[in-house]
């Protein structure tokens, strides 16, 4: 019924040519923003995430030390407001004596690079397959569904685990071995969205008119499936990092130097009870950045439900 | 679960806020750094709990049913099942917070949906206590999904014991999946995976089943 409403004015306004398409667009723009900012900690989640992006981006200008210099004098250095604690060295060192604080800002571009390609490639992945899956249905649509049964019954950390111990240990491995096990998920969005889709009159009508396969599946159909799409993809990209943080922690991830926060973490595991900030700071970054990007997910949900935008 | 009706009942108010942001935390907590967390306090700072393993040193008894703790029983040696419970703390908190966030976040959205339906609203007007009218009438239809949630959170706990086992050192199915991939024993992974895919369609089994029990229109 909602989506019928919202996809009339549309219809009318194709015929009238591309400024009001542009002024069209841009009045839904603003009715999502309204809708997202009702949604406080959704605003401040993307507000958190938008500083860790620049964070990232910024590194080497903000950070302090390079993240791989090892300073010979300062093993383990508690941080800044402890006693004992360097100025140079805000949140201390580690065993290495390589600066915490530094090695989390240079960690922030490792994890925002493996959410965005788990992200993309899962994304991409999943819609074609799911598309595929939808517009064909019959035995393509039984033989792709399955395969995506199977791969969803296994727990998802498990099977990137056992994907990378195949491919072998290290980031790119583990960044393909958490994309193909997210990617599901995609396929059976998309696959839902377009079945309910394909029904619809506009796509008999663009069908009518002489639309061949690929651009009723691409052109047609796929736009109007794209907000649950959206929204997964937010809250799949906190769940990359958390897996990719979690297969470094295991020592599957990225590879010691690297300064990704679950490698960081699975090295100061040893010094625990010894010096809690290199155990504490990298852990309360991923939880933050996770955080942040939930919060934002769950708005977007919120802003782009038409369910739940009634009530 | 209560926690969720509870945040339901009372939408908005501070205690609502409260648990649903815990939630939130919870749900984002990368819980292999949760474990480290609670063994720097509990165990390091405080030394309330032990550190990891399942049982003190001090102990040793055969096993006879497999099961720490009523192994520890049977034995009969004093301050022994003390020590195999003690053990159990921190994983057990590590190990539940993801899915009591999700099950609490999903209790609260079903319920919300199932107090706005127009039955909910007959029985307040009939005069029902509201006890009544949110435990029978609401809750029970608001059971379907969050069973299916629980459900799925026997995934979530295979994987997550993966990671609290292998922090605390605790000789499960999770640490030997890890120590075989590690030592490239395939035979032992691809058993392992086999066989924790294997729970998880027999817990959707289970969950299947449970549907026709809560909601009767189900059953064919």
């Amino acid at each position: 019924m909602s989506s019928t409403n919202t996809k009339d004015p549309n219809a009318a306004v194709g015929l009238e040519g591309g400024t009001v398409i542009a002024v069209t667009r841009r009045a839904r723009l603003a009715e999502f923003w309204y809708y997202f900012s009702q949604n406080r900690g959704a605003v401040i989640g993307l507000y958190v995430f938008l500083a860790i992006v620049v964070i990232a981006l910024l590194a080497p200008v903000i950070a302090p030390h390079s993240p791989s210099l090892q300073n010979r004098g300062f093993f383990l250095l508690p941080p800044v407001w402890q006693e004992g604690g360097n100025w140079s060295f805000i949140l201390g060192t580690d065993a290495v004596g390589r600066d915490v604080l530094s090695r989390l800002i240079y960690g922030a571009r490792f994890s925002l690079f493996i959410g965005v390609v788990v992200v993309s490639v899962a994304v991409s992945v999943g819609i074609l397959v799911g598309l595929i899956a939808g517009y064909f249905r019959g035995a393509v649509d039984t033989v792709i569904m399955r395969v995506m049964d199977i791969i969803l019954a296994f727990p998802s950390l498990l099977l990137a685990l056992v994907l990378v111990a195949i491919l072998g240990p290290g980031l790119v491995n583990a960044m393909i071995a958490i994309a193909l096990v997210q990617q599901p998920h995609y396929v059976r969005l998309t696959r839902a969205a377009v079945m309910s889709e394909k029904g619809r009159d506009y796509v008999t009508a663009a069908r009518v008119a002489g639309a061949g396969n690929i651009r009723l599946m691409f052109k047609t159909i796929l736009p109007n499936c794209t907000a649950p799409l959206i929204v997964q993809a937010a809250l799949s990209f906190s769940t990359a990092i958390l897996d990719a943080a979690a297969l470094g922690f295991l020592g599957m991830g990225a590879q010691p130097p690297t300064p990704e926060w679950g490698t960081m973490l699975a090295e100061a595991r040893e010094f625990i009870l010894r010096a809690w900030w290199v155990v504490t700071f990298p852990g309360l970054a991923i939880l933050i950045t996770v955080l942040a990007i939930n919060l934002m997910g769950d708005g977007l949900r919120d802003a782009l439900d038409p369910k739940l935008k009634r009530s | 679960m209560p926690l969720g009706v509870i945040a339901a009942v009372r939408r908005g108010s501070w205690l609502d806020q409260t648990v649903m942001g815990a939630a939130l935390v919870g749900y984002s907590m990368p819980i292999f750094w949760w474990g480290l967390l609670l063994i720097i306090l509990f165990s390091g700072i405080l030394g309330w709990t032990p550190v990891s393993g399942r049982i003190s040193l001090l102990y040793f008894f055969p096993p006879v049913t497999g099961f720490m703790l009523i192994d520890s029983l049977l034995s009969g040696q004093a301050g022994a099942f003390k020590s195999a419970l003690s053990h159990l703390i921190l994983p057990t908190i590590v190990l539940a917070t993801i899915p009591l966030a999700v099950i609490a976040r999903q209790t609260r959205s079903a319920m919300l949906e199932v107090l706005g339906e127009d039955y909910v609203r007959t029985a307040r007007s009939k005069g029902l206590p509201p006890r009544r009218v949110i435990g029978l009438h609401a809750l029970r239809n608001a059971l379907i999904p969050v069973v299916t949630t629980i459900g799925l959170q026997v995934g979530v706990l295979l994987a997550g014991a993966i990671l609290t086992e292998t922090i605390f050192s605790w000789p499960g199915i999770g640490k030997w999946m890890v120590d075989s991939v590690f030592k490239r024993d395939y035979a032992v992974v691809q058993g392992g995976l086999l066989l924790i895919a294997a729970i998880i369609m027999i817990v959707n089994l289970i969950v299947d089943v449970l549907y026709g029990l809560i909601n009767p229109r189900i059953r064919h």
